[in-house]
């Protein structure tokens, strides 16, 4: 059975505004990017390409038409994925495997600057029958959410806003750190709640973001003048999308996403054997959810280790290294893909001033939204 | 592409099933998924908690007016902390959906996946017809107000000229899928139309008049598919997958030589290559080709090879492509007669491989010889191609 | 064996009797043309077309692009061309975007750019519904009829429509 390796990556636009270029040519300049990051030609080298794309993140019905030409694409087998990015790279996985495709390219892009009417499409996800009809911002079900987490495993919102304290520094030795800064958690603590218990400090901004990366099999990456990233383990779950059939504060599906992964990947330990770890923050109390979801500590009790720095740059085992969400923007469905650009640079060793000394394992954890319950784990390593 | 295609885990279909097609139905989208999926499992003898992972495939979330859908739609088909996933490529999706399916086999990570594609145009307003508004260019193309009828009559029109075809050759597409139609007990359209009929009805954009296009339906399908291994465990008669093939062509529709699709030969090559079929017009058995529009069938039996270009016309009018003919083209009454909820036709098609290849189409059976047949889907601007083929017995 | 497809079809009768929620989507973008599609819209307010040429094929992009999709490069200058072409195919509507009957027929078509093959446009076309239905339309050549210079906005509608030059036989 070959093995899967990223081969290639390119980032382009990630930064809050690019009004200056179609979405278009923001994915031209990514795929460039990638596919010369591993010195291949799409027209010839390339068997297979993946799209993650919604139509109402990108303002055109059947956006699917739109992704062809600028990725190389034309007259080739391209499919979107309109799920998570990090599910459009285990579809990808999935085809390397099957022995018919070698090189497949994953792609997605945030040009959430388009978006007008960003809380009203997030309404459009909600349930028609039962949810919608709240008319009011969805990001209350994350104040829900975060409440239910606080009260069941007592824990203060000071720890959520060590999170945004931790992400934003960390932010501001990312080129990518868009929204960076050198705050304070005292100033956080300070600042007024828009969704009690959360504070606009709390909740991650909207980034415009093109992401391409190549995958090959393991014969080929032979081939290729690159430093082939191994995908060890891959999982994806979901479980309802309603906020009604679930318990909060659990979080089912994104603990049987890790497990998944983790069996894949022969991981039994992994907060031994996995080095760092990417996960979604775009709610500050997240963090702390996904952690624990990856099993790194116990249920609930993750803002125990974030107090003793654990999860600090230079600590046993950083989170977030890149600034996550919080520091750089959300890139909406692109969110998985991105996390896993930046812990690509980290194990190849390429991550300047981010570099984190010695790492083999890295483990990333992308979420959909607060719409939806699906999760997707993976986890990378650059030893074969 | 690997020049030597040996895919090491075979992937079969092992249940089926699909809801009534109607203008209207009651139900909400994730209550018509789940009625597909209850009887794709049943006819499998499978239990929701079997399944391992799902396909969900449905085209424009505009219609049922959810953004995301494929998360709505997850708790219709039954994923509870299953791996889940949405495909999409317009009309084209059905048949992508199975493929997609097929992936998740074939890779050799699981051994029971379910697949299930849904459409609920029926919740757009003023009209469903009034969201392809939304799938034009919305900078070149959308300020023009264009109707989605447009762009198949400026294709249709294009192919008639090119190969001088005439209407009433086209007519008898129409004639022969509404009334094979009769006999699927979920066909919407099934009618016994004549030449006069289609002829007759009215002009919608000349070419293309009301009896040439497939309507607007809800519905859902859904498959069950199984690795090597675990089929024989379910069915003496798993229907296997024997190719696979897909491919876009460009955005830039204006473009392209519509009178023939060459990103279906793209597609086809593909799958027949996967297949190791060198000869499909004496090799397949039959085929569900995509006919939302009655010249569709014509343009898409050309582009799968299965008639030289500009020829189709004549297979049809010589009774080649009736049921009893020697190549029989949508045997289930296809879209024009069975309706046509985007996603869900596509999936249909492929329901109606498993169940010819497994002699349990009723008064639709067709004479299988080879075993070998052949489902397609199209969609989006004249612009995608689906293909799958299945081997029966 | 008799096979049962689930669902429940909504009768004439049941029209008014079902439960139904009506909800109105709010989603408003504003897209960004880019670099290519911006400097097109500018011409168009000039009453000009341009293109862009790819230097690995040698064809001319209408309308432009900044990559090419054949040779996967991006594409190398800025060329005008001129607003003559050949119909490729041509259709007579009668029905409006939502599906309902127009009050005026409308014909419309794709016309391939002489200075630019292979590429075509959609647009309206100017011509006796007549010899749309006979397809003497097809292969005649016809140029763009332009708005005003003071009602131009730099949008495709800056062109009303396109009319044939020569003689339709």
């Amino acid at each position: 059975m070959t093995e899967v390796a990223i081969v290639g990556i390119g980032c382009y636009g990630f930064m809050p505004n690019t009004n200056f270029i179609s979405f278009r040519e923001g994915m031209f300049e990514a795929a460039v990017r990638a596919y010369n990051d591993c010195g291949i030609d799409p027209r010839k080298d390339v068997d297979s390409f993946i799209s993650c794309e919604e139509d109402f993140w990108v303002g055109i019905s059947i956006c699917n038409e739109f992704t062809p030409d600028q990725l190389g694409a034309v007259l080739k087998p391209i499919v979107t994925v309109a799920s998570e990015s990090l599910i459009g790279l285990a579809s990808a996985y999935m085809q390397i495997k099957t022995g018919v495709f070698d090189v497949v390219v994953v792609e997605s892009h945030s040009k959430a600057s388009n978006i007008l009417s960003y809380p009203k499409i997030l309404e459009l996800a909600l349930d028609p029958l039962y949810e919608r009809h709240l008319g009011v911002h969805p990001y209350y079900l994350a104040s829900l959410e975060a409440k239910y987490y606080m009260n069941k495993y007592g824990i203060d919102y000071s720890y959520f806003a060590k999170i945004v304290e931790k992400n934003k520094n960390n932010g501001l030795l990312n080129p990518r750190g868009n929204f960076a800064s050198k705050i304070n958690y005292e100033d956080i603590i300070k600042k007024e709640k828009i969704f009690d218990p959360l504070t606009i400090y709390d909740i991650a901004n909207l980034t415009d973001g093109f992401i391409v990366l190549v995958l090959a099999s393991k014969e080929i990456t032979e081939k290729l003048d690159c430093k082939p990233i191994w995908i060890k383990g891959i999982g994806y779950s979901t479980e309802s999308s309603s906020f009604l059939y679930r318990e909060l504060p659990e979080i089912r599906s994104a603990y049987d996403a890790a497990e998944r992964a983790y069996k894949m990947a022969k991981i039994t330990n992994p907060r031994r054997q996995i080095d760092f770890a990417e996960v979604d923050d775009r709610f500050s109390y997240r963090e702390l959810m996904h952690i624990e979801a990856l099993k790194i500590c116990k249920k609930g009790e993750a803002y125990k280790d974030l107090e003793i720095g654990s999860f600090n740059r230079e600590g046993d085992f950083p989170v977030n290294v890149s600034g996550g969400y919080l520091a750089c923007g959300l890139p909406l469905d692109a969110g998985g893909i991105w996390r896993v650009y930046e812990t690509v640079l980290q194990l190849r060793g390429e991550a300047g001033q981010m570099q984190i000394k010695d790492v083999k394992n890295a483990a990333i954890l992308s979420w959909r939204g607060i719409n939806s319950s699906t999760y997707a784990v993976v986890v990378l390593s650059n030893e074969n | 592409m690997k020049t030597n295609i040996n895919i090491k885990n075979r992937v079969a279909i092992i249940g089926a099933g699909m809801t009534l097609f109607r203008r209207k139905l009651k139900e909400t989208p994730q209550e018509i998924t789940f009625g597909a999926v209850k009887m794709a499992l049943e006819s499998a003898g499978l239990e929701s908690k079997d399944i391992e992972a799902v396909v969900i495939g449905s085209a424009p979330d505009a219609f049922d007016g959810i953004h995301e859908k494929g998360e709505h739609l997850a708790d219709g088909a039954l994923s509870y902390l299953k791996p889940t996933k949405r495909v999409f490529v317009g009309g084209a999706t059905g048949v992508m959906a199975a493929i997609s399916g097929w992936w998740h086999v074939a890779s050799g990570l699981y051994d029971l996946v379910l697949v299930v594609a849904e459409e609920k145009m029926s919740n757009a307003r003023p009209h469903p017809q009034a969201v392809f508004l939304h799938i034009w260019d919305p900078i070149l193309e959308k300020p023009l107000n264009p109707n989605l009828i447009w762009i198949f009559a400026m294709e249709m029109h294009r192919y008639m000229y090119k190969y001088n075809i005439k209407k009433e050759d086209i007519a008898l597409v129409t004639v022969k899928n509404k009334r094979n139609a009769l006999d699927h007990p979920a066909a919407r359209d099934a009618a016994n139309v004549t030449v006069e009929d289609v002829l007759n009805s009215e002009v919608l954009v000349w070419p293309v008049q009301r009896l040439d296009i497939s309507s607007v339906t809800d519905g859902a399908a859904a498959i069950v598919l199984a690795s090597e291994k675990i089929a024989r465990k379910f069915t003496d008669s798993p229907v296997w997958i024997e190719g696979v093939g897909w491919t876009l062509d460009s955005t830039h529709w204006t473009c392209r030589e519509l009178a023939y699709p060459l990103y279906l030969e793209y597609a086809g090559n593909m799958a027949y290559k996967i297949a190791g079929i060198s000869n499909p017009r004496k090799q397949l058995d039959f085929a569900e080709v995509y006919d939302p529009f009655n010249y569709k069938e014509l343009h898409h039996m050309e582009g799968l090879k299965l008639a030289d270009k500009g020829k189709a016309p004549e297979l049809t009018r010589e009774g080649v492509t009736q049921r009893d003919g020697d190549l029989p083209i949508c045997p289930s009454g296809g879209l024009l007669g069975v309706g046509n909820p985007i996603a869900a036709a596509g999936l249909m098609k492929v329901c109606e491989l498993f169940w010819q290849l497994r002699y349990e189409a009723g008064k639709r059976q067709v004479r299988i010889k080879n075993g070998y047949a052949l489902a397609q889907a199209w969609g989006d601007l004249m612009q995608v191609s689906t293909v799958i083929i299945a081997k029966g017995g | 064996m008799q096979k049962i497809y689930p669902a429940i079809p909504v009768l004439k009768e049941d029209e008014g009797k079902i439960i139904e929620i009506s909800y109105k989507p709010e989603a408003k973008y504003l897209l960004s043309a880019g670099q290519a599609i911006s400097r097109f819209l500018n011409e168009l307010k000039n009453g000009r077309i341009i293109g862009r040429k790819c230097y690995g094929c040698n064809r001319i992009l209408v309308p432009p692009r900044i990559y090419c999709e054949i040779c996967f490069k991006a594409t190398d200058e800025w060329i005008y061309i001129r607003d003559i072409g050949k119909v490729v195919t041509a259709v007579v509507s009668y029905i409006t975007v939502d599906a309902r009957k127009a009050e005026k027929h409308e014909v419309v078509g794709i016309i391939e750019f002489i200075d630019a093959p292979g590429q075509g446009i959609f647009h309206r076309i100017n011509v006796n519904p007549e010899n749309v239905i006979n397809r003497k339309i097809f292969g005649v050549t016809v140029r763009a009829v332009w708005k005003n210079i003071n009602e131009r906005k730099g949008d495709i509608n800056d062109i009303l429509y396109f009319e044939p030059i020569e003689e339709i036989k």
